[in-house]
C-alpha cells in the first residue's frame, strides 16, 4: 500500500508516569504529536463513561495545557552551554538512550561537578572577553581625538569649559552647521561612524552648558562611550596603552583557552553522556508541551501508523492505570495527515510528488505510476548507454551525500541505460552496437507513433486513478458523470475506437462506427448534465445550484474544453518521441562539426563539449518536459494534493 | 522597459481609485444627522463597507471608525507593494513606517500618563507583515526603559535612547517631534534615491511637501511657541525645494510673522498667507488643499511612473482625514455650509 492507514492515539495516564511514557514516544518517533489540549477542546478527545475512567473524567475539568506547564527548564540553558563548549560536536545519540537509565537528577548532579571542573576558566574567559569588548570601545572613542596634543587630565579639568563627544546622524549634523554661527559652544567635526552617523567635539562655556545641551538634545545628541577618567594622557599615548592591554589579554585569554580544552577532552564521554541526556529531557519537555495536565493525569495525543497499534499497546502495558484509545479516521477526528510508504525503487520519487502537494489520506498515491512512467518517459527521450551511465554515477554520489533527488537521478539514469540499448547509442555514437529495437532517427514515425500510443495508455491509467479516487470521496457526480470520471473515460475510448476505424487502423470497420458515434454523444450530454442528473438520482431539493443559464453556459463550455483537452493531452505525448529525436539530432551535428574541423585534438574536443552539453543541458530539459507531462497532462485528471504530511517526531523537534 | 515598469500599478491603482468615494458621497455624509448616520453610509453605500461591517452602530466611537479607516489604508498600501520591488519598495513601506511612528507615539503618550497599555490596544495601527517593531510585547510594557530596551533591533531606539525618561512636562513633545523627523528623514533619503529621470514629478511633489511643513512649523513655533532658531532649525525638515538651506536660515531669522509672509511673498507658497483675519484657522487646510491638486495632477500624469501610486496612497489619506473631519463635526453639530470649509477637498 502507498498510503498507509493512520489511526488517532489518544492516552490518559498518571501525571508520575509522564517522563517515562514521553521518552518511550520519543524513541519510538514514527508519531505525529497533536496538541492535546486542542483535541480536547474541540470534544474530539472523548473518554468514554465507566468506573475505571473516572479519575481521567474529572481531570477534565482542571485542564492547563502544557505549553503553560511547561515554561523554558534550566537544563536547556546546560544543553546550550554544552553545545557552546564542544562547538556542536556533541550529537544526540538514540541507542545510547534507548539501552542507558536515564534519571534527571543524577545527570544534573554530574553535570553541576563539571560545570565546577571547568567554571573557573570559562568565566575568567568570559571576563576577559568583556574586558577586551570594553578596551576596543575605548580605542574607537579615543581614536577620534587623537590628533589633540594635550593630556586628557588637563581637558577634563578645565575650569571654565566643559567638553563632550558625542554623534548625531547625517541629517542632524546638516541641522548643526546651520546653526554652528549661532550656537554657544565650539563644534568640532572629528569624524565619521560606521552605521552612518557623525562625530562631534563640542566645548561649551561652562556657563552656557545647560542651553548648549537643550539643543544638543533636541538633534538627538548621543555621547561616544568608552571615555574614562582613569586615562589621563594624550590621547595618543592612551591608544598605544589601550593596545598594548588588549594584546596582553588575548595572549591570556589564548591560554585559557588552551586549558579549557584539555579539560573539555578529558570530559568528553561524561559530557557527552550529559548532554545526551539533557536534550533528551529538552526534547520531553517540548513534547510535553503539547500535551494537556490535570492534578493527577497527562493528557495524550497522536497520529499512529495503524500497523503500529499492537507496538503501541506493549508500550502501554508497562504503566498500569494508563488508558490508551484508538479512533479510526472517520470517527469524527481532525484530518488525518498522510504517511506515504513506497518501496527502495518508488521512495525518492515521493519528492517529485510532494513538490506539487502531498495526497490527502483518501487518495491513492500516484508516487508508483509517476515513478515508472517518470522513468520510461526520460529514458524514451534520453536513450543513452554511456550518458546514462555517466547520469547514474552522478545520481549515486548525490544520493550517498544525502541528496534526496540524487536518487531520482541514479534511477533515471539507469532507464537512459537500457533504452541506450534499445537504440544502440553509446555517448551519441550508433555505431557501436547493434540496437535491440530501433535507430529513431532511422524511424521517425514509429517513433512519434509509439510516443502517442504510450501517451494514451498513460491516459487510460489516470483516468482509472481519476475514478478510483473520486469514487473513495464518494464524488457521484465527477467520478460516474464527470469529464475525468467513467463518463469521460468511455468518452476518450469510443473517440479512440473512431479514429481508429476510420484511418484504417482496425480493419472491420462499418457497422461499429454508428455504435461508437451514438455513445460519443450520449457521454457528451451525460457530462453536460451531469449535475441535475446526480441531484435528479439522489433526489435533492434543487436540480441545480446556480441559474439553469449560467449552467448551462459553464457546462457548455466544459465541454468544449473537455474534446480539446482529450485531443491536446494525447498528441503532448508526440513529445516523448520528439526529444528522443532531438536527442539524436543534436548529436548528429556536433559530430558534423566535429568532421568538418579535420583536426583530430579539436575533433575530439567537439565530441566531448557535445556529450557535457547534451548530458547538461538536455538532461535538464528533458528531466522538465517529463515531469510537465505528469503535473499538466496526468496529475490534472486525477490528483488534488491537498493532503497534511506526516511528521513524525524527528521532524517536529528541532532541538540539534 | 522602463515605462512598462510602472504599468501594472498604474492601472491597478487606477481601478483602485475608482472605487472611492465621490462628490456625491461626500455631500450625503455631510448632510447625514449624526456618527450613526455616516457610519451607515459608510458602512452601505461606499467600498469602504466591507471593512467596516464588524463594527456596532449601536454602541460606536468615532475613533472606532477611524482606526478602521487606517488599518484599511495599511491594507491597501501592503496590497501596492505586491507590484514593486527594490528601490521603489523601500519608499513604498514608508508610508508603513508613517502608521507605525503614529503607533509608537500613541503608546508614549500611554506611559508620559502612566495608562495602561494594554487598554491602547484598540487604537494601534500597524503592517503586521512589514513592522519589525514587536507591538504585542510593548502592549505589556509598565516602565520606558523596557519599552526601549524592546525596540533595540529597530532604528527607534536611536531616536529613543538619549531620553532617560518620559513625562507630559518633560521631554514627550520632544520626542514626538524626533520620531516624526525621524519618519520624514528616512522619507527623503528613500525619496533621494529612487529613479530621479522617472520620478521627477513624484520627487518634486514630496519636496513641496517638505517645503510646506517646514513654514506652517516655522511660522507657528514663532507667533505661537516663541522657539529659538536652533531649536526652529533643529526640528525643520531638509531637501525642500524651493525652500533651500539658505532660505530657511532667512526665515528663521524673521522676528515675527510679518517679515515671514514678505519673504514668500512672491514665492509659490504666497497662499498661505495672503489672508486678512483666517490664516491660522485655515492654514493647515489650505496647505492640504494646495498638496491635493497637487497630487490629483500627479496621479493623472504619473501612469508612467511611481508618481501615480504614490499619489493615491497620498489622496486616501486625504479622503480618509476629510471623513475624520465630517465625524468630528458632528460633534461640535456644525452646519453643513460650515463643515465643507474644513475639508481638504473642495466641494460646491
Amino acid at each position: 500500500m502507498a498510503i498507509e492507514n493512520v489511526i488517532m492515539m489518544d492516552v490518559v495516564g498518571k501525571i508520575e508516569d509522564v517522563d517515562k511514557f514521553t521518552k518511550d514516544i520519543f524513541l519510538f518517533n514514527d508519531i505525529q504529536i497533536v496538541d492535546a489540549m486542542h483535541e480536547i477542546d474541540s470534544g474530539r478527545f472523548i473518554l468514554p463513561i465507566r468506573e475505571e475512567n473516572i479519575n481521567g473524567l474529572l481531570g477534565f475539568s482542571q485542564l492547563v495545557s502544557g505549553e503553560t506547564k511547561m515554561g523554558e527548564k534550566n537544563y536547556i540553558k546546560m544543553v546550550n552551554k554544552l553545545n557552546e563548549l564542544y562547538k556542536g560536536s556533541l550529537k544526540l545519540n538514540m541507542t545510547s538512550l534507548a539501552k542507558g537509565e536515564t534519571a534527571l537528577e543524577k545527570v544534573l548532579e554530574k553535570v553541576d561537578e563539571f560545570e565546577r571542573n571547568i567554571v573557573v576558566e570559562y568565566d575568567e574567559i568570559m571576563y576577559i572577553n568583556t574586558q577586551i569588548e570594553g578596551l576596543k570601545k575605548s580605542r574607537t572613542a579615543y581614536s577620534y581625538i587623537d590628533e589633540v596634543d594635550a593630556r586628557m587630565s588637563e581637558l577634563d579639568g578645565l575650569e571654565n569649559f566643559s567638553y563632550s563627544i558625542g554623534s548625531v546622524t547625517k541629517d542632524n549634523a546638516a541641522r548643526l552647521k546651520s546653526i554652528y554661527n549661532s550656537v554657544t559652544s565650539i563644534v568640532f567635526h572629528i569624524g565619521n561612524q560606521q552605521d552612518n552617523e557623525e562625530v562631534f567635539m563640542i566645548i561649551s562655556p561652562k556657563d552656557f552648558e545647560i542651553e548648549s545641551h537643550r539643543i544638543l538634545k533636541a538633534l538627538n545628541y548621543k555621547l561616544i562611550e568608552g571615555f574614562s577618567l582613569d586615562y589621563t594622557e594624550t590621547p595618543r599615548e592612551i591608544l598605544q596603552l589601550i593596545e598594548d592591554k588588549i594584546s596582553e589579554l588575548q595572549v591570556k585569554c589564548a591560554d585559557l583557552l588552551k586549558n579549557l580544552n584539555i579539560h573539555l577532552e578529558e570530559s568528553r564521554k561524561d559530557a557527552a553522556d550529559s548532554f545526551n541526556t539533557l536534550s533528551l529531557y529538552g526534547n520531553l519537555n517540548i513534547i510535553e508541551k503539547y500535551m494537556a495536565f490535570s492534578e493527577k493525569n497527562f493528557y495524550f495525543s497522536g497520529w499512529i501508523s495503524k500497523r503500529d497499534k499492537e507496538k503501541m499497546e506493549n508500550i502501554g502495558k508497562k504503566y498500569p492505570d494508563l488508558i490508551m484509545m484508538f479512533f479510526e479516521i472517520n470517527s469524527g477526528s481532525g484530518k488525518p495527515p498522510t504517511k506515504l510508504k513506497n518501496n527502495w525503487l518508488f521512495s525518492p520519487f515521493e519528492a517529485l510528488v510532494k513538490m506539487y502537494g502531498i495526497p490527502s489520506f483518501d487518495e491513492l498515491d500516484p508516487t508508483p505510476f509517476l515513478s515508472i512512467t517518470y522513468m520510461f518517459s526520460f529514458g524514451f527521450m534520453f536513450g543513452d548507454v554511456g550518458q546514462g551511465f555517466i547520469l547514474s554515477v552522478i545520481g549515486f554520489i548525490l544520493g550517498k551525500k544525502g541528496v534526496e533527488l540524487g536518487k531520482v537521478l541514479l534511477r533515471l539514469g539507469i532507464c537512459s541505460i537500457f533504452f541506450g540499448f534499445m537504440y544502440g547509442s553509446v555517448f551519441g555514437f550508433e555505431e557501436m552496437i547493434k540496437p535491440v529495437w530501433i535507430r529513431p532517427f532511422d524511424e521517425i514515425n514509429t517513433m512519434l507513433m509509439a510516443a502517442v500510443i504510450i501517451g494514451m495508455m498513460m491516459l487510460f491509467v489516470a483516468y482509472i486513478y481519476s475514478i478510483v479516487n473520486k469514487l473513495k470521496k464518494k464524488e457521484i457526480k465527477e467520478g460516474v458523470f464527470g469529464k475525468d470520471g467513467i463518463c469521460g473515460l468511455i468518452l476518450y475510448t469510443s473517440l479512440l475506437g473512431l479514429f481508429g476505424l476510420n484511418v484504417g487502423i482496425f480493419k472491420q470497420a462499418g457497422q461499429f462506427n454508428a455504435v461508437l458515434i451514438g455513445i460519443a454523444i450520449l457521454m457528451v450530454v451525460i457530462v453536460l448534465i451531469r449535475e441535475p442528473l446526480t441531484n435528479y438520482l439522489f433526489k435533492s431539493k434543487h436540480l441545480y445550484q446556480e441559474e439553469i443559464s449560467e449552467y448551462y453556459v459553464e457546462s457548455g463550455f466544459e465541454i468544449f474544453e473537455m474534446l480539446l483537452g482529450m485531443l491536446s493531452n494525447t498528441l503532448s505525448f508526440i513529445r516523448i518521441g520528439a526529444f528522443a529525436l532531438t536527442h539524436v539530432g543534436l548529436f548528429m551535428a556536433f559530430q558534423t562539426l566535429a568532421i568538418m574541423v579535420q583536426n583530430g585534438v579539436i575533433s575530439v574536443g567537439i565530441l566531448i563539449f557535445a556529450n557535457v552539453f547534451i548530458i547538461t543541458l538536455e538532461g535538464l530539459i528533458v528531466s522538465i518536459q517529463a515531469l510537465r507531462l505528469q503535473f499538466y497532462e496526468l496529475f490534472s485528471k486525477y490528483y488534488t494534493g491537498d493532503g497534511i504530511e506526516f511528521k513524525p517526531i524527528d521532524l517536529e523537534i528541532n532541538l540539534f | 522597459m522602463s515605462k512598462s515598469k510602472y504599468a501594472c500599478i498604474s492601472v491597478k491603482t487606477l481601478a483602485m481609485r475608482a472605487q472611492k468615494i465621490k462628490e456625491s458621497d461626500y455631500l450625503e455624509l455631510i448632510k447625514a444627522k449624526n456618527l450613526t448616520a455616516i457610519f451607515q453610509y459608510l458602512r452601505d453605500r461606499t467600498y469602504y463597507g466591507e471593512f467596516l461591517k464588524n463594527l456596532d452602530p449601536l454602541n460606536l466611537h468615532r475613533t472606532e471608525i477611524e482606526v478602521c479607516l487606517s488599518d484599511f489604508k495599511v491594507l491597501e498600501t501592503e496590497k501596492l507593494m505586491h507590484y514593486l520591488y527594490g528601490k521603489d519598495k523601500s519608499f513604498f513601506k514608508m508610508l508603513l513606517v508613517q502608521v507605525e511612528v503614529e503607533s509608537l507615539r500613541v503608546l508614549i503618550r500611554g506611559i508620559a500618563r502612566n495608562d495602561d497599555l494594554e487598554s491602547l490596544r484598540g487604537l494601534i495601527v500597524y503592517s503586521k507583515k512589514y513592522t519589525n517593531v514587536p507591538f504585542e510585547r510593548l502592549l505589556r510594557v509598565k516602565d520606558w526603559d523596557k519599552f526601549k530596551e524592546l525596540l533595540i533591533d529597530t532604528d527607534y531606539y536611536r531616536v529613543l535612547e538619549i531620553f532617560k525618561e518620559v513625562s507630559i512636562e518633560q521631554d514627550l513633545v520632544m520626542i514626538e517631534k524626533s520620531l516624526d523627523r525621524y519618519y520624514y528623514d528616512s522619507l527623503k533619503k528613500r525619496l533621494l534615491e529612487l529613479d530621479k529621470k522617472i520620478n521627477r514629478d513624484l520627487i518634486n511633489a514630496q519636496q513641496r511637501n517638505f517645503d510646506l511643513l517646514n513654514l506652517v512649523w516655522i511660522y507657528r513655533g514663532i507667533k505661537f511657541y516663541k522657539l529659538s532658531r536652533e531649536a526652529l532649525i533643529a526640528y525643520s525638515l531638509r531637501g525642500g525645494l524651493e525652500i533651500n538651506e539658505r532660505r530657511l536660515s532667512n526665515l528663521v531669522d524673521a522676528k515675527n510673522t510679518e517679515e515671514i509672509k514678505e519673504q514668500l511673498i512672491n514665492s509659490d507658497y504666497a497662499f498661505l498667507f495672503n489672508h486678512t483675519k483666517t490664516i491660522d484657522l485655515y492654514m493647515e487646510r489650505r496647505m492640504k488643499r494646495y498638496l491635493y491638486y497637487m497630487y490629483l495632477k500627479l496621479f493623472s500624469e504619473g501612469s508612467n511612473s511611481l508618481g501615480r501610486a504614490f499619489a493615491y496612497s497620498q489622496l486616501l489619506d486625504f479622503e480618509i482625514a476629510d471623513i475624520t473631519s465630517i465625524i468630528e463635526s458632528k460633534r461640535y453639530r456644525m452646519k453643513p455650509a460650515e463643515i465643507k470649509y474644513y475639508l481638504i477637498r473642495s466641494i460646491d
